[in-house]
């Protein structure tokens, strides 16, 4: 089936990680762009405008949450691009601490692939 | 006074008659008489009959009688009554023989309807009255003295001119300087004086201050603290209608004591509970730091096998070979997490001990280093390893952990590419190695701080790790006798210099 060219970022620094995902994502036919922190992920929202953003939290330089902090505060032109949390940082604590910034989804690694990719096409959806 | 009510008081003075008959002309006389002063009357037929008595309020009146009715006046305690006695035409006693005896007045009846008798008769009752007064205002002040002698307070009550009215024997028994002089009548000013002198507060004392304001001002309340280790609490109250203030003074030592302790103990108990709760934390964070250190070896073990499972049909070797290669690679991480924090607990309980057998250390590094490099693609590794020998006499399994946490450490915190300098030699029986990295550094004023279990450098957020790696490499060190410093600029890189006595 073939898919519409969405582009996704992914925002992770561990490049085993990233390498997977951008494999599990273009198989499953999207554009992928890959940044290794936070404050990289920002200088492609800006060049790329993605159509999604996948984000580690635990990063050095910028962590997801400072990003998405910075998202929601300072530019309000990427709003409505659908921003996922993938992190290691998955108990109460963790989700509550960033409900604020009201992510379209969080998600816990390890993470199970079905489950990663319905919730990246229902987030493109509702974009 | 004992009876504080303000109605006047009735007489409880009594009239006893004895031997007077019942509705006699006498026996009307004295009724008359003595409801005029509202006294009692109770009847007796004979002395021996009247056994209520009381010699403080009774006033007894008796008719003469012959010898053999008078005989029982010589077993009574006549002196002690106000005794009137009467007689009639019939019989006169002697009256000298009669006082002799302790009758207050002999008369004859007819006596009885003359003013004089009668005056007689109030002055009896005044007197009587007056005694009793007397009687109850000592037996008061008596109270009034024993109460305060055995309260732990001690009382001073100083009038309107402030001059001691009442000193408790606590006064005397404290200063005995207050034996010597006498007390009533002496100003304040000159009783603080005395008191000061006689223990040894002066003006150079921080308590004399206190003390001399209250005495001077005899107002409020002070603790104050005397030479001997004893604290006393005096107080200062305005008598009521304004008849003077009375002092208060209490030994509060003994409840300072149980003050200070327990003071002291809730403090103890505060900066455990502090203490408890930091570990608390420190823990919590620790656990929360491995269990993510855990996830990401996990996950891209996991996301590989869902990769290669999914994809089964398609898969090339190639593919399966890469995808077992970066999996064998996240084991190897977990493996060495695992190590890391087992080998910290063992040396936390001490039960890690040092080893040393000869071993290739310049293979070890080698080994380690391309370890590293495979895992980090933009890796620069140089070292110069030359200088020394084939065969080192160390743990090689601390040594591993040595140099694995600081070349993970060097990627860790590096900048985007990451370079990393070994240097290695051995001089003078001791071995040198010096790892020299272009990370972000280590904020100076924690350099000291750097090497606590679970600490984690200000600047490190959002890079995750345990905070146990520094820790166990200088433990480590140091149990081979070895030494390890830091020089460190941040934003510029961190140079760690290890030195270890090589027995030969």
């Amino acid at each position: 089936m073939k898919q519409s060219l969405k582009t996704i970022l992914i925002i992770e620094d561990e490049a085993e990680l990233s390498e997977i995902l951008q494999d599990e994502l273009s198989q499953a036919g999207y554009k992928v762009i890959v940044a290794r922190n936070g404050e990289q992920g920002l200088e492609q929202i800006h060049d790329i405008d993605p159509d999604l953003i996948l984000c580690d939290r635990a990063m050095p330089r910028m962590s997801g949450y400072d990003l998405l902090e910075r998202i929601r505060g300072v530019y309000p032109q990427y709003e409505d691009i659908p921003f996922i949390f993938l992190t290691a940082l998955a108990d109460a604590r963790d989700r509550e601490a960033v409900e604020h910034l009201k992510p379209t989804a969080y998600l816990g690694k390890p993470v199970d692939f079905e489950e990663f990719r319905s919730e990246v096409e229902k987030a493109l959806k509702t974009a | 006074m004992l009876h504080q009510s303000g109605a006047p008081e009735l007489s409880n003075i009594r009239l006893i008659t004895v031997g007077i008959e019942e509705n006699s002309d006498l026996a009307q006389k004295i009724w008359l008489l003595a409801g005029k002063h509202e006294i009692k009357i109770t009847r007796y037929s004979r002395l021996i009959d009247y056994e209520d008595r009381d010699e403080n309020t009774d006033i007894i009146i008796l008719k003469a009688a012959n010898t053999g009715q008078n005989r029982d006046l010589d077993d009574f305690p006549l002196e002690k009554y106000k005794i009137y006695m009467l007689y009639g035409p019939d019989f006169a006693p002697n009256p000298l023989s009669m006082r002799a005896k302790g009758i207050t007045f002999v008369l004859p009846e007819h006596e009885l309807d003359k003013p004089e008798f009668e005056d007689i008769f109030i002055s009896t009752i005044q007197q009587l009255k007056r005694q009793q007064n007397q009687e109850s205002a000592d037996l008061e002040q008596a109270y009034f003295q024993s109460a305060i002698s055995v309260s732990p307070d001690a009382m001073i009550i100083f009038d309107n001119d402030r001059r001691i009215v009442y000193a408790s024997d606590h006064y005397r028994r404290t200063y005995s300087s207050f034996d010597t002089v006498t007390l009533n009548g002496m100003p304040v000013t000159e009783a603080f004086d005395l008191m000061a002198a006689e223990q040894h507060i002066t003006e150079k004392d921080p308590q004399y201050e206190t003390a001399r304001k209250f005495w001077h001002a005899l107002e409020g309340s002070v603790e104050i603290p005397l030479k001997d280790g004893q604290t006393v609490r005096v107080s200062a109250r305005k008598m009521p209608n304004n008849t003077g203030t009375a002092v208060t003074t209490t030994n509060i030592t003994a409840y300072k004591k149980q003050e200070g302790q327990l003071k002291e103990q809730s403090q103890k108990l505060e900066s455990l509970l502090k203490k408890e709760q930091e570990a608390s934390e420190i823990q919590k964070q620790f656990i929360s730091m491995v269990s993510h250190e855990f996830k990401t070896p996990l996950t891209i073990i996991d996301g590989n096998a869902q990769i290669m499972e999914r994809r089964a049909g398609e898969i090339t070797m190639d593919i399966i070979q890469k995808r077992s290669k970066t999996i064998r690679s996240a084991v190897s991480r977990l493996i060495n997490l695992m190590d890391g924090i087992l080998s910290s607990n063992m040396l936390e309980t001490g039960n890690m001990t040092f080893d040393p057998a000869p071993f290739d250390l310049k293979g070890l590094i080698e080994e380690l280093c391309t370890e590293q490099a495979d895992l980090t693609p933009d890796l620069v590794i140089s070292s110069d390893l030359g200088k020394i020998p084939d065969a080192v006499n160390l743990d090689k399994k601390m040594m591993t952990l040595i140099i694995s946490n600081l070349l993970s450490n060097a990627v860790k915190f590096s900048s985007e590419s990451p370079t990393i300098e070994i240097n290695a030699e051995l001089r003078d029986g001791l071995l040198l190695l010096q790892f020299n990295d272009n990370g972000i550094g280590i904020p100076e004023s924690e350099h000291d701080r750097i090497f606590s279990r679970f600490y984690r450098a200000s600047n490190t957020a959002g890079i995750t790790g345990t905070g146990i790696g520094l820790n166990l490499v200088r433990q480590l060190v140091s149990l081979q006798s070895g030494t390890i410093k830091l020089v460190s600029v941040e934003g510029e890189g961190t140079t760690f210099y290890l030195t270890f006595p090589i027995k030969t």
